[in-house]
């Protein structure tokens, strides 16, 4: 009587486990010594391994570039502003004004010529409830950040619910008007371009190469307005500015009058 | 920790492969950010850091994706709102460029989320142990999905073409 012959091959899966290193030494043994006689799971190694080479290089062949991000300053990572405002405070005595004076400015020098890259830049709010308000206000506050021009203007009674962007020709002014704010601006710069980022207010900095994202909280008892003043090339391009999930809001700063307004709602905002 | 370290070694793998997985630059771009300062503000308690953080940044890219669905419906409906990029130096190139990236994005979009990522991760060096723990799945498990998901995007990419690869 004939003994059948019980054939059998290797799974795909283990066959990119094969290949892909994730054997043990006995897994790996076993491979190789069936691989050694068994040709047509040899010609199936062999395509596992050509369709991964083949997607690899499809992959690259389709990738995006990587934002060339070459922003300096990652040793301010973590800055607290809030420190150094009560470091400040206390060297001032009772009478500090109710604004935070510059707590903090950070330089961003991307590489890249400057001159003669198109200069983009574009304010990222990333996170879904970006700005908590614990009560509204009924007025932007005036008190004037050193270097930044004031823009009083009458808010309507819901503007603690808003983030307030007023872009002055190349500047670009961000208010958060309200205190007790709690949340996380993002501003991300994108590569090619230079900005100087200054920051007033209570809120805890964070500079990763490319993006500066800050953050106040609920424990800023001192109630100040965060603002932060974004200065640009006056060859800015295009500005975006992005709030919670809604839409984003794009403009050419050049395109907008000094004194010019830009708000963008919190979710729930029309 | 050496944030600027970490970030110059691991953002452009990370971008890369969130850009892959998700098809949007710039929600690969946020997701990666995303990755970067949790990585500062509440760093892993052990090494690993890599697979940290692409692990972070895949959740943070699957969550942003239904926030950027909704915000891309509504460009759409007003396309003047969208942001401005460069001119193509050569549009014909660029063409080309961006039907080979629309066909892969395709392909990839065909294959349900778990097996896209695990294949993804597969190619930016991960180890089957290192995807099991991001996806969930068994680490017997991976080498068969693996193979499974080559199959389907066999189907809709050159994959088996002896010029490619």
């Amino acid at each position: 009587m004939n003994t059948p012959v019980l054939e059998f091959h290797i799974s795909d899966g283990a066959l990119v486990r094969y290949l892909d290193g994730a054997c043990d030494a006995d897994e790996y043994a076993r491979t190789e010594a069936h691989l050694a006689g068994c040709a047509p799971c040899a010609a199936h190694l062999a395509m596992l391994r050509h369709r991964s080479a083949a997607l690899s290089q499809l992959l690259a062949d389709a990738d995006a570039a990587v934002p060339a991000f070459h922003a300096v300053r990652p040793e301010a990572a973590g800055l607290d502003l809030s420190a150094a405002r009560r470091r400040r405070a206390a060297r001032r005595g009772a009478s500090t004004p109710p604004w935070l004076r510059i707590a903090a400015a950070m330089v961003l020098l991307l590489a890249g010529g400057v001159a003669a890259s198109p200069l983009r830049a574009r304010i990222v709010d990333w996170v879904r409830e970006l700005w908590t308000q614990s009560e509204p206000r009924s007025t932007v506050p005036t008190t004037p950040v050193p270097g930044i021009a004031p823009q009083p203007q009458a808010a309507p009674a819901d503007a603690g619910t808003r983030v307030r962007f007023t872009p002055t020709g190349p500047d670009l002014i961000v208010e958060v008007p309200a205190g007790a704010s709690t949340g996380t601006l993002t501003l991300a710069v994108v590569a090619g371009s230079s900005a100087e980022v200054q920051i007033a207010g209570s809120g805890k900095v964070l500079v990763l190469p490319g993006w500066v994202r800050i953050t106040t909280s609920a424990a800023d008892a001192d109630r100040s307005p965060l603002a932060v003043r974004v200065n640009v090339p006056a060859t800015l391009r295009n500005v975006e500015i992005r709030a919670g999930d809604r839409t984003a809001e794009s403009f050419s700063p050049g395109a907008i009058g000094a004194g010019g307004t830009r708000e963008v709602r919190q979710s729930g905002g029309g | 920790m050496d944030a600027a370290a970490l970030f110059a070694e691991h953002y452009p793998a990370l971008f890369r492969y969130v850009a892959r997985l998700t098809g949007d630059a710039d929600l690969a771009a946020d997701a990666a950010q995303e990755a970067f300062v949790r990585l500062v503000e509440k760093p892993p308690r052990e090494g690993a850091t890599r697979a940290w953080l692409f692990t972070v940044a895949t959740n943070a890219a699957r969550d942003a994706a239904r926030t950027r669905n909704r915000r891309r419906a509504l460009l759409e409906q007003r396309p003047e709102r969208a942001p401005l990029g460069d001119a193509p130096a050569d549009p014909a190139a660029a063409l080309e460029q961006a039907e080979r990236r629309q066909s892969v994005r395709n392909a990839l979009a065909a294959l349900p989320e778990r097996d896209r990522t695990i294949l993804l991760m597969r190619e930016e060096g991960f180890s089957h142990r290192e995807i099991a723990d991001t996806t969930g799945v068994a680490a017997g498990s991976v080498g068969t999905l693996i193979a499974r998901a080559l199959d389907r995007l066999a189907a809709r990419l050159p994959l088996d073409e002896e010029s490619v690869g």
